[in-house]
């Protein structure tokens, strides 16, 4: 009896007064007139509330659904409330979690007339069948009060849900390029969320492509990146194009992640084929050599190693000495498709009065799709048979003048 | 005459020191011009081949001499080398009486040892020429042009002028000393002189007119007094005849102002006026010659031979 007074006497000593009036009371007759007391302090309200903001959620497989919970206390005194949660779909990871630093909570202690905000999360499964799920929140008072019991329903689709939180944007989300070249695309990375986040970049491409994330400005590739709250990144996405790439359109698909948060954009790049005209002889040498006055052939081959065709091939002779002749038989091809070789004639005639010796000649194809990339050949000029036997005679008929002299003048 | 011409032409082709003379300039100017076709050959592209041949006769290459500087240098010897022992030779073997004693008259012996010497200049400098041919045409791959004999044919009677100047001088020589080797070292000393310590004369009488020259024209007035000194050497007349006629391009002796050659395009000289401009070289050149044959052939005559 006494002991049970005594518990009472210590929960609600303001009213002590009261007691000592009925202290001959029986104990059923305190209890009612406790029970009494206590509606009296509670009603109209209850000792607390649990404000869970949203209670019918649309999420797709695979992702989180976060919210901030609120625990408010009613009262005038600190209020311990426990949180369960019952009814959770199998392999569902489902949980309250305190704010910064965020720990797994199952309980909470809110301060008289304050509140306190918990995070509440839920992890969807990848696996879990798109449906109509249900989870049943119970909060409950320590001293058990008051009970509040929350239904979220959650409706789970095979479709993700744009969550918002982190947002991907390409301003120009399609470039074009030559095979073989790196493309530069600018992605804006937007935390909108009111937490900093740190995002990890991940791309998808074809095979044999490499993709670099890089800032705006500067040279370090990252793989993720510190946003603050609100604040828009831009980056670079860097891509490298395999020389021997098919021509036409390869989808880049470039990923940000943080946490719950995940952004995508679909980036595109158009390969045109890129010639690549290549200029040689068959001996692989660039060099011959001709007589000085005689029209002379030489044979060099033109290829396109490239993955588009050449058009209209002229070639120009940029470089040759002067009175020199240099034609090309055919003057012109009108195409070269990849993977083809032409044999291009040049005629070299050098003027019967040039010295003996190392000439260069350097010619440049003409093309409006091929660069204008010279090519240098090493032209030895000889002597005509003809001067040389002409010279050496002149020589001899010195040494034999003299010698005749020689020989007639000293016998006298 | 012609005795003694054709007499002392057998005795110069068959003398050994004009053989090994002869060897050493023909050799070592073949090499030279060979040498120098081998540098053009390797710069063929920038060569200007309306007179390649004339640049084998001028280009230096490595340490060797341009064949014409080598030959403006050592050709004085041949000169020496023929008329050094003319008179002096004859008197010395006491061969001169024996000889005159002929008939022959006395200015016809002067008159065929000078002509026979001339032959013999003639026959070195032309078969060095045809020499400079014969090898070109194989090292350049094409014959001179009519242009580039031209030149060449007025640079070998250059040659033998400049070269008949020191046969002359030496002639000379050999008829006032009367001793072989007094007249070998008289022209070899005068040799020396003019070839090589005329430049410095010139330079230090130049320096002594101007001094300290501060402004380009007084820089220029000194190089023309030092050339106009130089000019007393036939060696600067034959260098710079040489000069003008090998270089077709060339239009001005020694130093000139920048604002003198402001307009002038570099075209070559036509034959006619490259030989304008050496004119009077050659005129003195031959005037030199001739004063030098008379004093000798005057001396000669009146000279005394019985001693």
């Amino acid at each position: 009896m006494w002991g049970g007074f005594s518990t009472s006497g210590r929960r609600l000593g303001g009213l002590l007064g009261v007691f000592l009036v009925l202290v001959l009371a029986s104990g059923s007759s305190l209890n009612a007139a406790e029970k009494a007391e206590q509606k009296n302090s509670a009603t109209p309200k209850d000792s607390f509330n649990l404000i869970l903001p949203y209670t019918d959620v649309t999420v797709g497989q695979g992702q989180d659904v976060t919210m901030d919970a609120e625990v408010v206390n009613r009262t005038k005194n600190p209020v311990q409330v426990d949180l369960t949660l019952d009814a959770i779909p199998q392999g569902w990871e489902v949980g309250f979690h305190s704010r910064y630093p965020s720990y797994p909570v199952r309980s909470v202690m809110v301060q008289s007339e304050k509140s306190t905000t918990v995070e509440f999360k839920a992890k969807v499964p990848e696996k879990t069948k798109p449906g109509n799920y249900e989870v049943k929140v119970t909060a409950k008072d320590e001293r058990g009060t008051t009970t509040q019991v929350e239904r979220v329903a959650f409706r789970v689709t095979s479709k993700k849900v744009e969550t918002g939180g982190l947002k991907l944007t390409s301003q120009y989300p399609v470039l074009t390029t030559p095979t073989g070249q790196t493309l530069k695309f600018t992605v804006d990375l937007k935390n909108e969320t009111n937490k900093p986040l740190t995002a990890t970049l991940v791309a998808q491409a074809p095979e044999a492509w490499s993709v670099r994330f890089k800032p705006q400005y500067g040279d370090t590739v990252i793989s993720s990146i510190a946003l603050k709250e609100n604040a828009t990144e831009t980056l670079s996405v860097e891509i490298d194009s395999p020389v021997r790439a098919q021509t036409g359109e390869h989808p880049v698909t470039v990923r940000a992640r943080a946490g719950a948060f995940e952004a995508s954009t679909n980036l595109k790049v158009t390969l045109k084929g890129s010639p690549d005209l290549r200029i040689g002889t068959r001996a692989e040498t660039l060099n011959t050599s001709l007589t000085a006055g005689k029209r002379t052939p030489v044979d060099i081959i033109v290829g396109n190693a490239g993955t588009a065709p050449v058009r209209n091939l002229s070639f120009i002779a940029s470089k040759k000495p002067e009175k020199w002749a240099v034609e090309f038989k055919p003057d012109k091809i009108d195409v070269i498709n990849p993977g083809e070789v032409r044999e291009v004639k040049i005629e070299i005639l050098a003027p019967a009065r040039s010295i003996a010796g190392d000439y260069l000649i350097s010619f440049t194809p003409n093309s409006p799709d091929a660069a204008a990339k010279s090519v240098e050949f090493r032209v030895t000029v000889s002597t005509p048979t003809f001067w040389g036997w002409l010279g050496a005679a002149i020589v001899a008929a010195v040494v034999l003048g003299l010698g005749v002299v020689f020989v007639r003048l000293g016998r006298r | 005459m012609s005795v003694v011409f054709w007499k002392e032409l057998a005795d110069h082709f068959s003398s050994r020191r004009f053989m090994i003379l002869l060897t050493i300039i023909v050799l070592t100017g073949l090499w030279a011009t060979y040498s120098a076709g081998q540098t053009i050959r390797l710069d063929a592209e920038n060569m200007p081949t309306e007179s390649v041949f004339l640049l084998l006769l001028t280009s230096q290459s490595g340490a060797l001499f341009p064949l014409a500087t080598f030959l403006g240098f050592l050709g004085p010897l041949v000169g020496i080398t023929l008329g050094f022992d003319a008179i002096s030779g004859e008197y010395a073997r006491g061969t001169l009486s024996r000889v005159l004693s002929q008939p022959i008259y006395r200015d016809s012996l002067i008159n065929g040892k000078f002509l026979a010497g001339l032959a013999t200049v003639a026959t070195f400098w032309a078969s060095i020429l045809i020499l400079v041919i014969g090898l070109g045409m194989p090292l350049l791959g094409f014959p001179p042009n009519g242009e580039e004999l031209w030149r060449m044919l007025f640079f070998t009677l250059i040659g033998i002028i400049y070269v008949g100047f020191w046969l002359a001088l030496a002639m000379l020589f050999s008829i006032l000393f009367q001793r072989t080797v007094t007249a070998a070292l008289g022209s070899l000393a005068l040799w020396l002189f003019l070839a090589i310590f005329v430049w410095m004369v010139a330079k230090v009488v130049s320096d002594i007119v101007v001094r300290d020259p501060s402004t380009p024209e007084q820089l220029v007035q000194q190089a023309n007094i030092e050339t106009a000194v130089s000019r007393f050497s036939p060696n600067t007349l034959y260098s710079e005849t040489v000069h003008i006629l090998l270089n077709p391009v060339a239009r001005t002796f020694g130093p000139v102002l920048q604002e003198q050659l402001s307009g002038i395009l570099p075209t070559p000289l036509a034959l006619s006026q490259s030989l304008l401009l050496i004119f009077p070289h050659i005129a003195t050149l031959l005037a030199l010659v001739a004063v030098c044959f008379a004093i000798s052939y005057i001396k000669f005559m009146r000279t005394e031979i019985r001693t």
